[in-house]
């Protein structure tokens, strides 16, 4: 089957679906963005110092993951694995990060249920996070079978498409991260 | 906390206990005890799994798409028999159905109809004709097309368990609008089992439309250009486009309704900050894309009908796909046209309501093409032809209600009414029912190696469409006498009950009309070795699905065709047909049981979703992720079939 | 045999019908076609005007189907010319012929929009009358703020007043409030107000209806609405004013719960400002 550069298109795709959803999301949090119903607000909420550590966490490992599928390409199985381990821990501190966020607002009583703002919130910011675990499961995945079988071309292939499914994870956070923080932090400024 | 572990919000109640749940639960259970003394006493459980439930080839899934989309539909013309039934008695009293169930029949036969049937008929027949028309053995990804087809599956089960286990599906209407979908007004299970039924069946159908667009993009044989594809193998891409546009819209709404009544968040709630105009925005955003998703593979297949029976070059090949092109891009401009009535103000209604009207000249472009196909063609009106001819009819009458609806005051009127209902069921049905219906008796042939009776087809088609005209002009007529949808009764002074007497005698003449199409397949089946289509050509076809035999060999064509021009088995019979000389190694792809494990996990997961069962969600969710790890470390998912092996099936067919 | 008999059978078939459609609108029955209020009677001018237009199209269409049908079967004597596929000339007059149908509909669509638009009060000499009309599950409440009463699932108007309707809704779902003689409908949505602006040519009864689905008491949510002559209307105020029954906050929370086929009732008070509370009810304040 001719399919690798055919399941490469597909899961471009696949991204775009994705991508999609991600932006019927952000559109919810864009339109609620003001319904806080008096509770807590994202200026009183957000901390900028913490939402660029998850940024910069993120964008690390996008770079890591690159270092990643370079060794690939030079075939170099031990390199590919230490890589994906390195991005694998930083997308662990990524989550932790967003775990830590979540369950302060959570104990501040700003959990979803309190308003459409933070349900948005919560929803958007949750969805991408799961999508991250998924990201993090796959790569487990990875290293574990490079570990006990060679680099085969339909390896290269999944490599190669896991490493686009966490570009593409990066790149929605870029988005969240200036929709839902970055925004705050600036009009909070002109205020 | 131990019992939600477990149970989740099931209680006794959930036991059948209504005259209809347990009518249903025991319909369906003496279903299945029939299928499976069958399946027993003729030795055929293996042969059921090896030959076609675990087949990855389109030509079997498709035939399963069909039969599935069949049997939801006797289901939602039950549904839509007990509507009419309801309505037609329920002048000065509450008929037979109370108001909550009569809700409940509404919605499901609106969701059954969209998902399954018109998606399920569709995705069924694109797996048979796409591939074979565009020269390719299967599609980009066979076990991918399997999942899809389980997933829709497993939400047709969910959609119907609610009969069993839990007695109430959602009242809601068949898009279960905010805020009536919330927990504030449905604090039940019934809105749960429409989200998660809609989503399994969606998720199918989004992969099967990403399926199908790689196809299309990558599995042409070579030298089919795009602009040398047939036109069903272009509106189906241009559905495609629509279909992985359009899907995550509706996959990310249900989601936030869920994630509303599962952990009480306020999306679209009222109160707290929810926002109920969204979710009609995010829904219809959905949703308008899907009735085009619905319609344009029918407007490829008559494209294809009208040109073979006209023995003819379809006409203006280059302005039916531009239309078809036009079509895609407008219908995700046109959403708000669904609620005119929120009020947007008259700037706003206006740019929807005119890029709604300017859908219509692409529309009005394909009948023109369609009638200039005929002009001065060779016409034979087999029931191909017949059931194109009725859409014309049906279809245009729609459409015309639909451009009336695109101006807002219009439709200020006619919003909610009976108006409405007849102009989208005239449209489905003239367009997209009609639709399939031509393309079954037009492909049936191919599909099975014999022909249909045409004269009971005949009969069926005028059945179908008297009944129609009689069940469905009194819907527009009683809009316009003020007739709200979904009104469980209604009083006499209305004058509205003559009417739907006159329509409840129009979907009698159509239950006939499906009657007659079972019986015309019981005779064909009975007497297909006195019709067996032995040349694969019954029609003196022009695309190349003609050039094999019927039905073709599982691998559909010995060697791939290189292609030379639009029509192009046309152009071949015209020139020649060449024997091959030499066969090839074809490599085929395994059966695989893997579809139907992650679609029952998948199942499993909705169920226990629907009714928070914890334990058995996550059991759902890791039985997923755990078999998409072992098939993605599977390394041996195809076989070869030798050039010998070929050779052999390919003169014992052409012997036999 | 069946062939020759078949125009003439679906022309028949097409008389009937027209027939049939034709009774059916002229009855009284038929709302939509029988307006008795000045924007009713213009939505109905623009359903005509779009029917026209479209007809202009449809019925040449349909011709030329019907008599290439018959004309170019097989066997006949016809030309058959099986090339015939395009022609550069022809494909454009095709994007051109229902343009030339939009084109108009598309600038007729636009004004009637603005002109029709819900929230566009009438011109008029006569001062308008304000009614608030609040969806409650499953009934009609309708305030009069100017003369401090309401009252439940009927409202009576002066005729050819202009009429500014505020809507909105109580503990129910989406609602459309649709008064099919008079005019289109409009949603009326808890926690927010739209606007109508109707008014009645003549002295009549007219039937309105909940138009969206809102739960189990949705077919029942019907109200009536009377026009009557301007003093006929100022006695029936004055006869409200003399009701027994008060809309004050108990009242009216009482109301708000759930309940079906509510009989018609007047409330000689009505509580200040209920209208505005009942939508701030929605919205937080610190």
């Amino acid at each position: 089957m001719d399919s690798d550069d055919v399941k490469i298109f597909g899961f471009w795709i696949y991204l775009m679906t994705d991508l999609v959803i991600f932006a019927v999301l952000l559109a919810a949090f864009i339109v609620l963005r003001t319904s806080t119903f008096g509770g807590p607000t994202g200026h009183e909420l957000f901390r900028m110092p913490f939402a660029l550590a998850e940024t910069l966490i993120l964008l690390s490992s996008s770079f890591t993951c690159s270092l990643a599928t370079y060794s690939v390409f030079q075939k170099r199985t031990n390199l590919v694995i230490f890589w994906f381990v390195v991005t694998f821990l930083l997308g662990c501190a990524f989550l932790y990060l967003e775990l830590t966020e979540f369950s302060t607002f959570v104990l501040r009583g700003a959990s979803w249920r309190r308003s459409g703002f933070l349900s948005s919130f919560f929803a958007l910011v949750g969805t991408h996070g799961f999508h991250i675990s998924i990201g993090l499961m796959w790569m487990l995945v990875t290293i574990f079978s490079l570990w006990y079988q060679k680099l085969s071309e339909a390896a290269i292939s999944r490599i190669f498409r896991l490493a686009l499914f966490w570009h593409f994870l990066d790149i929605v956070w870029i988005f969240i991260f200036t929709t839902v923080y970055g925004m705050e932090h600036l009009m909070n400024r002109f205020i | 906390m131990n019992r939600d572990l477990f149970l989740g919000k099931l209680t006794i109640d959930a036991i059948p206990h209504h005259w209809y749940t347990i009518g249903a639960t025991v319909s369906i259970l003496f279903m299945g005890l029939i299928a499976a003394l069958f399946l027993t006493k003729t030795r055929r459980w293996g042969w059921l799994w090896k030959e076609w439930l675990t087949s990855t080839d389109p030509k079997r899934i498709g035939t399963m798409y069909m039969i599935f989309a069949l049997l939801m539909f006797f289901r939602g013309m039950i549904d839509a028999g007990m509507i009419w039934l309801q309505q037609t008695i329920a002048a000065d009293s509450q008929g037979y159905l109370a108001a909550d169930h009569f809700q409940q029949i509404f919605t499901s036969h609106g969701d059954i109809m969209v998902f399954f049937v018109t998606m399920g008929f569709f995705f069924g027949l694109m797996n048979w004709i796409v591939p074979l028309q565009i020269g390719a053995r299967d599609l980009a990804f066979p076990f991918l097309n399997s999942l899809g087809f389980w997933l829709t599956a497993a939400g047709g089960i969910l959609i119907n368990l609610f009969f069993v286990i839990g007695g109430d599906f959602a009242n809601t209407g068949w898009l279960a609008v905010a805020p009536l979908s919330e927990l504030e007004f449905n604090p039940g299970v019934g809105v749960d089992y429409l989200i998660w039924s809609l989503q399994l069946s969606g998720l199918g159908s989004l992969l099967a439309g990403i399926n199908f667009m790689v196809t299309i993009f990558k599995k042409r044989a070579p030298g089919m250009s795009l602009m040398k594809m047939p036109l069903f193998v272009w509106t189906s891409l241009c559905s495609t486009v629509l279909i992985i546009s359009a899907f995550p819209v509706l996959t990310a709404t249900l989601f936030l309704l869920w994630l509303d009544r599962f952990l009480g968040m306020h999306i679209f709630t009222v109160g707290l900050g929810g926002n109920q105009m969204l979710y009609f925005n995010f829904i219809w955003m959905w949703g308008h894309p899907e009735v085009y998703i619905l319609i344009l593979p029918a407007f490829g297949m008559y494209s294809e009908i009208v040109a073979t029976f006209s023995q003819k070059r379809v006409f203006g090949y280059v302005s039916l796909v531009c239309a078809a092109i036009a079509i895609t891009l407008l219908s995700f401009l046109v959403w708000l046209h669904h609620f005119f009535t929120m009020g947007a103000g008259a700037d706003v209604n206006s740019f929807f309501g005119i890029v709604t009207l300017l859908i219509a000249i692409p529309t009005g472009v394909q009948i023109f093409n369609w009638i200039l196909t005929m002009f001065r063609g060779r016409l034979t009106f087999a029931s191909p032809m017949y059931w194109f001819m009725g859409f014309i009819c049906v279809f245009t009458l729609g459409g015309m209600a639909g451009v009336l609806m695109a101006s807002p005051p219009a439709d200020f009127q006619v919003h909610n009414s009976l108006f409405l209902v007849a102009h989208f069921h005239t449209t489905i049905i003239g367009g997209a029912l009609f639709g399939i219906f031509a393309g079954i008796s037009y492909w049936f042939p191919k599909m099975t190696g014999f022909t249909l009776n045409e004269k009971l087809g005949k009969r069926a088609f005028w059945l179908w469409l008297i009944g129609f005209f009689v069940s469905f002009t009194p819907l527009y007529l009683l809009g316009f006498m003020g007739a709200t949808r979904r009104l469980d009764h209604y009083a006499a002074t209305t004058g509205w009950q003559p009417l739907y007497i006159t329509s409840m005698v129009g979907f009698v003449i159509i239950i006939c009309g499906l009657l007659t199409q079972i019986w015309q397949i019981i005779v064909s089946v009975r007497d297909r070795k006195q019709n067996l289509d032995t040349t694969g050509d019954p029609w003196n076809g022009r695309t190349l699905e003609w050039s094999t035999s019927s039905p073709p060999p599982f691998y559909n064509f010995a060697l791939i065709p290189t292609v030379m021009s639009r029509d192009e088995f046309w152009r071949r019979k015209k020139e020649g047909l060449k024997k091959i000389k030499k066969y090839e190694d074809i490599e085929l792809p395994k059966n695989t049981g893997m579809g139907i494990y992650i679609s029952g996990f998948a199942f499993f997961m909705g169920f226990a979703l629907v009714w928070q069962i914890l334990l058995l969600a996550i059991v759902g969710l890791v039985g997923i992720i755990i078999c998409l790890i072992l098939r993605s470390l599977d390394q041996e998912a195809e076989y070869v079939l030798t050039a010998k092996e070929v050779k052999q099936i390919e003169t014992m067919s052409a012997h036999g | 045999m069946k062939r020759s008999k078949l125009p003439l059978i679906i022309i028949l078939a097409i008389i009937v019908a027209a027939v049939a459609i034709i009774f059916v609108l002229k009855s009284e029955y038929a709302l939509l076609a029988h307006p008795k209020g000045i924007i009713a009677k213009n939505e109905l001018k623009l359903i005509g005007t779009s029917y026209l237009l479209m007809l202009i199209i449809v019925i040449p269409t349909f011709i030329f189907l019907f008599i290439t049908a018959l004309r170019f079967r097989k066997g006949s004597k016809a030309k058959y010319d099986p090339e015939h596929s395009h022609g550069k000339f022809g494909e454009v007059i095709l994007w051109i012929i229902p343009s030339i149908i939009i084109a108009p509909l598309a600038v007729i669509t636009w004004y009637a929009a603005h002109d029709l638009d819900p929230y566009k009060p009438l011109t008029s000499e006569i001062k308008p009358l304000t009614i608030q009309v609040v969806a409650l599950d499953w009934k009609w409440l309708f305030i009069y703020p100017e003369q401090g009463i309401a009252t439940l699932n009927y409202f009576q108007i002066p005729e050819r007043t202009p009429i500014n309707l505020r809507l909105s809704a109580d503990g129910s779902p989406m609602n459309s409030f649709w008064l099919p003689e008079l005019s289109g409908q409009i949603y009326a949505m808890t926690g927010m107000t739209t606007q109508l602006h109707i008014m009645a040519d003549e002295v009549g009864e007219y039937t309105g209806r909940a138009a969206e689905i809102n739960g189990e008491g949705f077919a029942s949510m019907t109200f009536v609405a009377k026009s009557t002559s301007e003093s006929d209307f100022l006695n029936w105020v004055s006869w409200v004013k003399k009701s027994p029954l008060k809309l004050n906050s108990s009242t009216y929370d009482k109301l708000v719960l759930p309940s079906q086929n509510n009989p018609v009732a007047y409330y000689s008070y009505v509580e200040n400002n209920l209208f505005n509370k009942i939508i701030d009810k929605y919205m937080h304040h610190e």
